[in-house]
């Protein structure tokens, strides 16, 4: 070991040049969701390939929609309650991921049994339900069937994120909520949203990492309420018993105790909804079946390679 | 002759300047900047690590020093690094400026070779049939947008046909060296060169057979015709030489059209030109890359213009006592 | 009454602008009256993503499973709206600097003209990309920045307009009565002036529709509304399977640029009867 004698690292900056590159045997590999969707569901087909979306069990993806608590209608749960009743996660899925996704349940990823949470219960999609919420926390609806207005942000991390936004739009319309996405580049989403905290809401994934202390703590605790650090607690969510959870967790040496504790956590966040889970991402990789050996760990596609090797 | 030249030339070191100068004010006026989107996406940021990333790039500086900061280095054609690469922005162009260079070379001769010709042929065939079929032909390749012909273009011939690439500008994975490169970088040349090469095709068409029309009206083709056949063969090309002129000053501007028109046609195709690396500038905030691409885009547009002007002059002396 | 008689049968002996015209009254219809007599909303997930066009949906749907005739009807009244406005604003800006430059000459003609001369050198699509990239859509962006490229070559024309005019013997007569420049510039040259601008501004139209197109395309449209570019885009992902999603929304644009444009030639011929005839 290592038997592999060279790996070359190719940028190819289209998406459609890898998944036509791979097809005819120029390169190998295609990992985490380097092509679109499209593509894997095409690619799957041929015999020659192997699609995959093990070996990244560590990472944990969690696709959510961060919500401004600071004011406004927002800062209501049974409004977040409401939003999140709008959501038809398997449609997200089925329709812009190709089914490469699991419905959001909360902030850590199913996969994880370490830590997951199985007694969770989300909330079922409900129009219905949804708009009698809104009546009840006090947002009726004017004469135009406007409950109120909201304004949209997204990851721009590529087409998918923008049909979200599309959808969402769409369905919280039909909550009387009207909504204006608005497109920004990295750099001015990064700052609208991180330093300036000038959203309502926003999607954005996160990594769960294997451990909750390095995954989501930086995302709930009040202490990561800084502005300009970026990907961390841009909603102003300030729950001290969460705190509280989350700093012991830190120091907990036994297991049972610290699984107790992020069970907790998971209760409450699936409750308050600082942030409105929308889907468990999947990292799909894709390779040509002369290469063995990809899948060895929760970090496969970051990891050393050494038991990696190719037939002819 | 020479000092007409040297006129123009000092003429456009002011224009050159001044889009420096624009350039420089638009993009400041963008939010957010290099050292947000280089903390950000490093996972771990403050504000503090982006104030002191501003302080090291010399982006906390008031304006106008920037701004002659920014001059200085142009005057000493020192463009600078790039903050998002970490490499110097000469370099960075210098790269991708053979591939869109190629492209638009292959797009004007294109346009010029089978423009030219088809006008001319469609002049002499007047209110025939073949005439009428050029025309439309002409104008509804001049209505369609050039992004989406080329998006139909790798539909037919890369998807259905699968004769030619569907983008990038070498297959990938080979080592290829000597005439089979430059065949295999042709093979990914045709469909971008004829994208963007089509539109002119119609322009030039419609131009040549416009101003041929015009010229053969003319009294002196009309006694050449009397005079025979030889006469009318020189009148014929003098006619065409005259009706040139306008297709030399389009040429001109066709170059200005090629830089807008390259970002959409490499991004479409994947070509790893100027033009995509002007929209990455863009979205990553990297404004030494972009100023410095647009500062040399503008030299570009500057000098085929003279060009252009020298050229005319060349065809028609009468131009130059102004 | 003769002077429009007149123009009216020069307008009608050109087949071509004739077809155009027609065309054009049919697609402005279809975005007047089209989302009401097809009310489906563009953005609503219909059907299965990426089906061809059948009885129920008449051009199929897109990546989303969004009606894609709902999106041509309502993505014409923003390629439309786009054109138009923005032919208009460049228009106005481009007459009153050229016309200023034109008529009062000297070191203002100088000036103004070399602003112009500057703004020509840029290539305009790169200046458009630059200006909504920086100051984000929305779509008062998107038509200020295709105005801003636009105007130079309106001004052009009109400083080149005015000043051919200015010299004629009705102004000096005008002036000889003492008439205020601003009275002459208005109403004695500006009628004069006005048909070679009004045909180059329609030709705008086109090129105008095209940018828009070309900025949704990259993804620097305003995400609140469907255009024609912007659904050509939506289609690149899924160019192998569904190539119609694309490819539909092309020729409309396509369709409509050449009406344009058609009717831009007519107005020419009709409004220029200097012109030679073939």
């Amino acid at each position: 070991m290592p038997y592999l004698d060279q790996v070359v690292l190719k940028v190819l900056p289209d998406g459609a040049a890898r998944a036509i590159a791979l097809e005819k045997g120029e390169i190998d590999l295609v990992p985490q969701n380097g092509l679109p969707e499209a593509e894997i569901q095409r690619l799957a087909q041929l015999p020659t390939l192997q699609v995959s979306s093990a070996g990244a069990e560590a990472l944990g993806p969690n696709l959510w929609l961060e919500v401004n608590l600071r004011e406004g209608p927002l800062a209501d749960v049974r409004v977040r309650k409401a939003i999140s009743m709008a959501l038809d996660r398997s449609r997200i899925i089925d329709v812009i991921w190709y089914g490469y996704g699991k419905p959001g349940i909360g902030p850590i990823v199913s996969d994880n049994a370490n830590f997951f949470n199985k007694s969770l219960k989300p909330l079922a999609f409900d129009i219905e339900k949804a708009n009698t919420l809104l009546d009840e926390a006090g947002h009726k609806k004017g004469a135009d069937g406007v409950r109120f207005k909201l304004t949209q942000h997204y990851l721009p991390y590529g087409e998918n994120y923008v049909r979200l936004a599309e959808y969402i739009k769409q369905q919280l319309n039909k909550l009387g909520i009207v909504v204006e996405t608005k497109s920004l580049d990295l750099a001015s989403w990064l700052k609208t949203v991180y330093t300036d905290w000038d959203f309502d809401i926003t999607t954005t994934f996160s990594h769960n990492y294997s451990d909750p202390s390095i995954g989501i703590e930086r995302t709930f605790t009040s202490h990561y309420i800084k502005r300009g650090a970026s990907f961390t607690n841009s909603m102003g969510y300030r729950n001290p018993r969460v705190d509280e959870l989350f700093t012991a967790a830190r120091r907990e040496m036994d297991p049972v105790k610290r699984k107790s504790q992020f069970s907790e956590i998971q209760t409450i966040l699936n409750d308050e909804l600082p942030v409105i889970f929308l889907m468990e991402m999947q990292y799909v990789h894709v390779w040509n079946k002369k290469v063995n050996g990809l899948i060895a760990n929760g970090i496969s596609m970051y990891s050393n390679w050494d038991s990696v090797w190719k037939s002819e | 002759m020479a000092w007409f030249l040297l006129v123009r030339l000092l003429q456009t070191i002011p224009v050159i300047l001044a889009i420096a100068s624009l350039n420089f004010l638009l993009l400041h006026m963008a939010p957010g900047d290099a050292a947000d989107i280089i903390v950000g996406t490093s996972g771990h940021g403050s504000a503090e690590a982006a104030e002191e990333l501003r302080r090291s790039y010399g982006l906390d500086k008031p304006l106008f020093q920037q701004f002659f900061v920014y001059i200085g280095h142009l005057l000493r054609f020192d463009l600078g690094v790039s903050i998002i690469q970490g490499r110097p922005v000469a370099e960075l162009i210098a790269e991708r400026i053979g591939a869109t260079l190629i492209l638009m070379l292959s797009s004007i001769t294109i346009a010029v070779v089978v423009g030219v010709p088809l006008g001319i042929f469609a002049s002499l065939r007047y209110r025939t049939v073949t005439d009428t079929v050029l025309t439309v032909l002409a104008l509804v390749v001049y209505a369609t947008p050039q992004f989406w012909l080329g998006l139909m273009l790798i539909v037919f011939f890369s998807i259905t046909l699968g004769i030619l690439p569907s983008g990038g500008m070498r297959s990938i994975g080979v080592e290829l060296d000597g005439l089979r490169s430059v065949i295999d970088v042709a093979k990914h040349l045709i469909l971008p060169a004829l994208t963007l090469g089509l539109f002119y095709v119609a322009v030039y068409t419609r131009l040549m057979r416009a101003s041929m029309l015009d010229v053969m009206t003319l009294d002196y083709i009309t006694t050449a015709r009397a005079k025979g056949a030889s006469e009318l063969r020189a009148a014929f090309v003098h006619a065409a030489r005259n009706a040139l002129l306008p297709v030399v000053t389009v040429i001109g501007v066709q170059v200005g059209h090629l830089l807008g028109g390259s970002i959409l046609v490499e991004t479409v195709f994947g070509w790893p030109g100027l033009g995509r690396l002007v929209l990455d500038a863009l979205l990553q905030r990297d404004l030494n890359l972009l100023l410095g691409i647009l500062f040399v885009s503008s030299i570009v547009v500057v000098a085929t213009n003279l060009l252009v002007d020298v050229i005319y002059g060349f065809l028609d002396p009468r131009l130059v006592q102004e | 009454m003769t002077n429009v008689l007149e123009f009216w049968r020069r307008f009608r002996s050109n087949r071509g602008a004739v077809v155009g015209f027609g065309v054009l009254l049919l697609i402005i219809m279809a975005a007047v009256i089209g989302p009401f007599v097809y009310p489906v909303d563009p953005f609503e997930m219909v059907g299965r993503p990426n089906q061809l066009p059948s009885s129920r949906f008449l051009l199929g749907t897109d990546v989303s499973g969004r009606d894609i005739l709902a999106g041509l009807l309502h993505g014409a009244r923003v390629s439309l709206a786009i054109g138009l406005t923005a032919s208009v604003a460049a228009m106005v800006i481009g007459l009153v600097v050229g016309g200023i430059a034109g008529y009062y000459g000297g070191w203002l003609d100088v000036a103004l003209m070399r602003s112009v001369d500057f703004f020509l050198t840029i290539p305009s699509f790169v200046l458009a990309v630059v200006i909504v990239a920086i100051f984000q859509p929305p779509i008062v962006t998107i038509i200020a920045a295709i105005a801003i490229v636009s105007w130079p070559s309106v001004a052009r024309l009109a400083r080149a307009e005015f000043a051919t005019q200015k010299v004629r013997d009705y102004v000096e007569a005008c002036r000889a009565m003492g008439m205020k420049n601003r009275e002459i510039m208005l109403r004695q040259i500006l009628p004069n002036a006005l048909p070679p601008i009004v045909v180059v501004s329609s030709l705008m139209v086109a090129t105008a529709i095209l940018t828009e197109a070309g900025l949704s395309f990259l993804g620097l449209g305003d995400p609140n509304i469907i255009s024609w570019g912007y659904m050509i885009g939506v289609g690149r992902t899924v160019l192998r399977s569904a190539w119609w999603v694309s490819a539909i929304p092309g020729v409309t644009i396509l369709i409509t640029v050449l009406a344009v444009n058609l009717v831009g030639e007519g107005l020419n011929e009709a409004l220029n009867p200097r012109m030679r005839q073939r």
